[in-house]
C-alpha cells in the first residue's frame, strides 16, 4: 500500500521526465566533442598507420635493398617482392607489391626494415574504383613517399626522440 | 675399458655413448644429436682447428680442447655446455664479429648463414669495439662465384677445398693475422670445373652464387629432389624453386655417386632452361610458313604420315638425353611398323661393332670401387672436363696412391699428376695402344690373336704396360672422346686385349646422361634380330618420314649431315625443347617438348643404376612431357600393346627388361681392322671433341656456362706451334679450311696455337660457326668417312 501511494506521486510529478531533461540540457550547453569530419579532424599520433609508402634517401636513390624482412614478417602476406641485381650490382627490387585488402595496417613491415625504407604514412583517405588499384606497386609506394617525404621523416625523426610518441590527445 | 671391435666409451654432457677409436668428438656429437657450433670444421675436408667455435670442456685437460680435432678417447668425459665454455663460445663470436659488417639484409646467405645462426645462439649482444673495421676489397673471380671478402671469416674452406678435393690450388691465404686475405693471387678467374662447391662450403656470404644472386631468400624456395641429366653419372641433386622457377640447384647427398658435391656443369647447367629460343606451340609447315597447330591436329598429321610410309623408309634420331621412358616407348613405336631404324649414336662414326652385340657398355665397376684401383689408364678421355664427378674418384685413388697414365690425341690438363701422357694423332691412336699390348705381352706372356711384329714400342708404353701389370687393381678407362674417332671399334678392341691380357678392369665411360638407358631400351638399329640402320646410314638414306628427337640441329649431331638429310626425306618431325635455324629451314612439324626437369621419368646412369626423378616445374607454355606426347601419338596409331597410363606403369615393363640384360664390355669381333683416314702427308687430320660446356642442349644455353674460360677456349681453332710456324699462322688470325667430305670453305673466327696438338692435326671445334670468305691460307684437312 505505501509502496503504491510512493509509485502514484512519482509517476503525477514526472520525475524520471525531469531527471533526462536534466542530463538532456546539461549536454546541450555543454563543450561539444563531435568531429565534424571531413571539415574537421582528429590530431593523429607521429606513429599512424595508414597508407604505405617506400622511402628515397635525399640524393633520390630509394632505400630499399629488397632483403624481404618485410615480406616474411607480414602476418597477413599483404607484400610480395622480386628482388634482382641491378645493372650497378646492387641488390634492388624489381618489383615491390602490397595487397591493401590483404593488409591489417599492423606496422610490422616497418619495425622489420632494416633501412626505413617502407613505412606507413598518415594518409588513411583513399579509395580505389578498380579492384586492381588495391594492391600498390613500387612506382604507387615510391611516389607516396616522395609526396609525403616531409611529413614521414619529421614523425620518424620525432619519434625517435620521444620513444613513446608525442600524442597529442 | 676397451669393449670389443676397438669400440670405447665417451660421455658427452652426461649422456653415455659407444663410438669407434679414432673418432672426432665433434663426429661423435653430431651422430648422437648433440650441437657443437663450428665454422672450419667440414667432414669431408681436412682439419684446419682454426675458427675455435668448437672448444669444448674434456675432464683433465687444463684447457678446452677443439673437438674437431681432438680423437675421442675411453672413458674421456667431454661437457659442451659448460659456463667456461659458453663463455669462450661468447668470445669468438664477438672476436668473428669484430670486423665483420652489418650486411645481413643485402647478404645472400642470410636466413642460411652459419654465422647468423650462431651469434643467435651462443653469442653476445653487445661488443666492446669500437675502433674501425677492416675491409677486404673483393675480386672478380668468373661467372659463377660472386665474392664479398669482407664477410670471410678465415676458416679456409675454401682453400682445402682446393688443395683435397679439386686438386687445383686457387684461392690462398695471403698475409698473416688481421691482414690475412682470401685470393687468387694474381686477380684471376676461379677456373675448376667444380669451383661451384665452395659456395656451399663456404659458411658466410664470403663466396655466393653469381647467376642466382639476389634471386631469392633461402625461406622462399620450395626445395625438390632431382637427377642431373648432363652428363653419364647423374648427379644427385636439389632444385630451389620459387614460383615455378628454378632459382638455383643444390648437391642432394649420395655417397655412391655424388658425394656431396656437384660440378658446375650440373649446378648451373639449368640455366639454359630459360633460354629465348623454347619452343612454346606445335607449328606445321603449309605453304613454306609456319602456323600454329593443336596438340591433337600435330599428333594426328604424325600418325597418318608414319602409317602412309614405307616401313623401311622411317627413320628416328633420337639424343642419348632422353629419359628411359622416352627412349622405350619411341622405339616401340617405331619397331610397331617393322622398322629398326632408330640410333642414339649422333656423332659416332665407326659402327662396326654394330653386329647383333647384346652387350652394353658401361663403367664396368661402382665408383667406391675406383677409388681403391691402383692403376688407371685413360683413353682418349678428358675425364676431368668429360664427368668431373668422375674424374674426383680418380683423384681420390691418386691421393690413396694410384698411378694413373693417358693416351689421348690432346694432352689434356688433368688435376693430378701421370706417370706418362702420350699424345697422338687420331690415326696413330691403334699403334700406340698396340704397342703398350707389346710390352705387357713381353711382361706377361700370352697368346693373342693379332699380330703385333711390325710394332716399335718406346720407353713410353713400356712404364704404361708396367704400371699396369704391377698393379694390384687396374682399370682400362675408354674416355668418351673415343666414339668420335673413325677407328673406335679397333680402339675398343684394343683396350678390351689389353685389359685382359694385364688383367685389368676394361671401364667405358658412356657419352651420354642416359648412353645406358638408350641401349637397354632400344634406341639402337642392333635391338631385335633384324638389322635397321643406323645412325649414318639414316642419315645418308632417302626417307619418307624422319623423326628428330630431342637433340639440337648443331654440335650434337653434324650440322651439314642432319641438314641434307633433312632435305631429302619427305616429311621431317622435329621433337624437342629448342627451336634452331635448321629446324625452321628443313623441318614440317615441330612439337615443343618438356625439359627434363619439367617431366618425370628415369635414366640408367654409368653404373647401371635406374634413377629415378619427379616433374618439378610446370613445362614452358604448350610443351608436353616426352611420355604423354609418345603415348597419345601410340593412341592416334590405334597402337594396342601401350596401355599405360602413367610414368609408374611404363617403368614396371622397364625395370624388366634392366634386370635380363647382362652389362659387360666385351668385344666379340677381335678382328682389328683399320678403317680410318690414310696417313696423308699433305692433309691435316680433325680432332673433334666432345666439349665440356657443349655436351648438352641446356648447358649450351646456359650463359653463365658458356662466359667461362672453358667455353671461350673452346670455340677456337687449333693447331701445333710448329705447324702454325710452317704454314705462317698467326694467333687469332682468319684462315679458310677445305675439308674432303663438305663442299663448301669453312672459315672460323680465330686460330690458337697450341703444343697439346700433335702436327698436321687441327682441333676443330663441333659445331662451330662456319662463314665463307676468301683468304690466302688453307689447310686442307681429312676428315673421317
Ligand atoms: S622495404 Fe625494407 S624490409 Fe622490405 S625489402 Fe625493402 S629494405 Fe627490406
Ligand atoms: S655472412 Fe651471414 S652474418 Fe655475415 S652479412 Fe651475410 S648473412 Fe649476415
Ligand atoms: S671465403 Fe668463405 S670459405 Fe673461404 S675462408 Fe672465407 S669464410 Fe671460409
Ligand atoms: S670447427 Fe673446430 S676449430 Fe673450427
Amino acid at each position: 500500500m505505501k509502496n503504491k501511494i510512493k509509485q502514484l506521486i512519482k509517476s503525477f510529478s514526472l520525475l524520471e521526465l525531469l531527471q533526462g531533461m536534466r542530463f538532456t540540457g546539461k549536454n546541450y550547453f555543454a563543450k561539444k566533442i563531435t568531429v565534424f569530419y571531413p571539415e574537421e579532424k582528429t590530431p593523429q599520433s607521429n606513429r599512424f598507420r595508414g597508407l604505405h609508402a617506400l622511402r628515397r634517401y635525399p640524393n633520390g636513390e630509394e632505400r630499399c635493398i629488397a632483403c624481404k624482412l618485410c615480406e616474411i614478417s607480414c602476418p597477413a602476406v599483404a607484400i610480395t617482392i622480386e628482388s634482382h641485381c641491378r645493372d650497378d650490382g646492387s641488390r634492388r627490387t624489381s618489383s615491390y607489391e602490397i595487397d591493401l585488402f590483404k593488409c591489417i595496417f599492423c606496422g610490422i613491415c616497418q619495425d622489420a626494415c632494416p633501412v626505413d625504407a617502407i613505412v606507413e604514412t598518415r594518409v588513411f583517405e583513399y579509395c580505389f574504383d578498380k579492384n586492381e588499384d588495391r594492391t600498390l606497386n613500387k612506382a604507387k609506394l615510391l611516389s607516396i613517399g616522395d609526396k609525403h617525404e616531409k611529413q614521414i621523416a619529421y614523425d620518424r625523426a620525432s619519434n625517435m626522440t620521444n620513444k613513446r610518441g608525442d600524442r597529442e590527445f | 675399458m676397451i669393449t670389443n671391435d676397438n669400440k670405447i666409451n665417451i660421455t658427452i654432457n652426461d649422456k653415455k655413448i659407444c663410438c669407434n677409436v679414432g673418432d672426432k668428438i665433434i663426429d661423435v656429437a653430431d651422430d648422437n644429436g648433440i650441437e657443437i657450433p663450428r665454422f672450419c670444421y667440414h667432414k669431408k675436408l681436412s682439419t684446419a682447428a682454426s675458427c675455435r667455435m668448437c672448444l669444448v670442456e674434456i675432464e683433465g685437460a687444463p684447457k678446452l680442447m677443439p673437438s674437431c680435432a681432438t680423437q675421442a678417447s675411453d672413458n674421456m668425459v667431454v661437457q659442451t655446455k659448460s659456463d667456461k665454455v659458453v663463455a669462450s663460445q661468447k668470445a669468438v663470436m664477438e672476436f668473428l664479429l669484430i670486423n665483420h659488417p652489418l650486411d645481413c639484409p643485402i647478404c645472400d646467405q642470410g636466413g642460411e648463414c652459419s654465422l647468423q645462426d650462431n651469434a643467435f645462439s651462443y653469442g653476445k649482444t653487445d661488443s666492446i669495439f669500437k675502433e674501425d673495421k677492416l675491409v677486404n676489397l673483393s675480386s672478380d673471380i668468373g661467372p659463377l662465384v660472386a665474392t664479398n671478402f669482407n664477410r670471410c671469416i678465415m676458416c679456409t674452406r675454401c682453400v682445402r677445398f682446393g688443395e683435397e678435393i679439386s686438386g687445383h690450388r686457387e684461392l690462398g691465404g695471403i698475409g698473416r693475422a688481421n691482414t690475412i686475405e682470401i685470393s687468387t693471387y694474381i686477380n684471376k678467374n676461379v677456373d675448376s670445373e667444380l669451383s661451384g662447391n665452395i659456395i656451399d662450403l663456404c659458411p658466410v656470404g664470403s663466396l655466393t652464387s653469381k647467376p642466382s644472386q639476389f634471386q631469392a631468400r633461402a625461406w622462399e624456395v620450395i626445395k625438390k629432389p632431382a637427377i642431373m641429366p648432363f652428363d653419364c653419372l647423374g648427379s644427385n641433386a636439389n632444385l630451389h624453386i620459387k614460383n615455378n622457377k628454378i632459382i638455383r640447384v643444390l648437391p642432394r647427398e649420395n655417397n655412391d655417386i655424388n658425394e656431396m658435391w656437384l660440378s658446375d656443369r650440373d649446378r648451373f647447367g639449368f640455366l639454359g632452361q630459360y633460354s629465348q629460343d623454347r619452343l612454346s606451340n606445335p607449328i606445321i609447315k603449309k605453304d613454306k610458313s609456319w602456323h600454329n597447330t593443336s596438340w591433337g591436329d600435330s599428333l594426328a598429321k604424325m600418325a597418318e604420315k608414319l602409317k602412309q610410309a614405307k616401313s623401311s623408309n622411317i627413320g628416328c634420331l633420337i639424343g642419348g638425353n632422353s629419359s628411359n621412358e622416352e627412349i622405350f616407348l619411341l622405339s616401340k613405336i617405331i619397331r610397331s611398323f617393322g622398322c629398326n631404324n632408330i640410333d642414339y649414336r649422333l656423332l659416332q662414326k665407326d659402327f662396326s661393332d654394330n653386329t647383333k652385340q647384346k652387350n652394353t657398355n658401361w663403367l664396368g665397376l661402382d665408383l667406391k670401387q675406383l677409388e681403391q684401383c691402383d692403376s688407371v689408364i685413360h683413353v682418349c678421355s678428358n675425364l676431368r672436363k668429360d664427368v668431373p664427378m668422375l674424374n674426383h674418384r680418380v683423384f681420390t685413388a691418386y691421393k690413396n696412391g694410384a698411378k694413373i697414365s693417358s693416351i689421348s690425341n690432346r694432352l689434356y690438363d688433368f688435376n693430378y699428376p701421370l706417370v706418362e701422357q702420350i699424345g697422338c694423332k687420331p690415326s696413330n691412336t691403334i699403334f700406340e695402344l698396340k704397342a703398350i699390348l707389346k710390352e705387357i705381352l713381353k711382361i706377361k706372356p700370352q697368346k693373342i690373336a693379332i699380330n703385333l711384329d711390325d710394332i716399335v714400342s718406346t720407353k713410353e708404353h713400356k712404364n704404361i704396360a708396367l704400371q699396369l701389370s704391377t698393379a694390384q687393381k687396374s682399370v682400362v678407362m675408354l674416355g668418351i672422346q673415343a666414339k668420335l674417332l673413325p677407328d673406335y671399334t679397333a680402339i675398343k678392341t684394343l683396350c678390351d686385349l689389353i685389359s685382359q691380357a694385364s688383367n685389368s678392369i676394361f671401364a667405358i665411360v658412356p657419352e651420354y646422361a642416359n648412353s645406358l638407358g638408350a641401349k637397354l631400351y632400344g634406341a639402337i638399329p642392333y635391338y631385335s634380330d633384324n638389322l635397321g640402320k643406323n645412325s649414318e646410314q639414316i642419315l645418308k638414306s632417302n626417307l619418307d618420314v624422319l623423326i628428330l628427337y630431342n637433340f639440337d640441329s648443331e654440335y650434337d649431331i653434324n650440322s651439314d649431315k642432319i641438314q641434307k638429310a633433312a632435305s631429302l626425306a619427305k616429311f621431317v618431325i622435329v621433337i624437342n625443347p629448342y627451336s634452331s635455324q635448321i629446324w625452321q629451314e628443313y623441318a614440317d612439324l615441330i612439337l615443343p617438348l618438356a625439359t627434363t626437369f619439367e617431366s618425370s621419368g628415369s635414366m640408367v646412369n654409368c653404373c647401371n643404376t635406374l634413377q629415378k626423378y619427379q616433374q618439378n616445374i610446370k613445362p614452358y607454355k604448350y610443351s608436353q612431357e616426352g611420355w604423354r606426347i609418345l603415348l597419345t601419338l601410340a593412341d592416334k596409331l590405334s597402337l594396342d600393346s601401350f596401355k599405360y597410363k602413367s610414368v609408374p606403369e611404363i617403368q614396371n615393363d622397364l625395370t624388366d627388361i634392366q634386370q635380363k640384360i647382362i652389362l659387360n664390355n666385351d668385344t666379340n669381333n677381335k678382328d682389328i681392322k683399320k678403317i680410318g683416314i690414310k696417313n696423308n702427308v699433305d692433309d691435316f687430320e680433325v680432332i673433334n671433341e666432345f666439349a665440356i660446356y657443349q655436351n648438352h642442349p641446356m648447358v649450351r644455353r646456359s650463359l653463365a656456362l658458356q662466359k667461362t674460360n672453358d667455353a671461350a677456349s673452346y670455340n677456337k681453332l687449333i693447331i701445333s706451334l710448329v705447324d702454325a710456324k710452317l704454314l705462317g699462322i698467326k694467333r687469332d688470325e682468319k684462315i679458310s679450311i677445305t675439308t674432303n667430305n663438305i663442299d663448301h670453305t669453312k672459315i672460323i673466327t680465330s686460330v690458337q696455337q697450341s703444343d697439346s696438338i700433335p702436327d698436321s692435326c687441327i682441333f676443330l671445334p663441333n659445331g662451330a660457326k662456319y662463314a665463307t670468305i676468301n683468304n690466302n691460307t688453307t689447310i686442307r684437312v681429312k676428315e673421317s668417312i
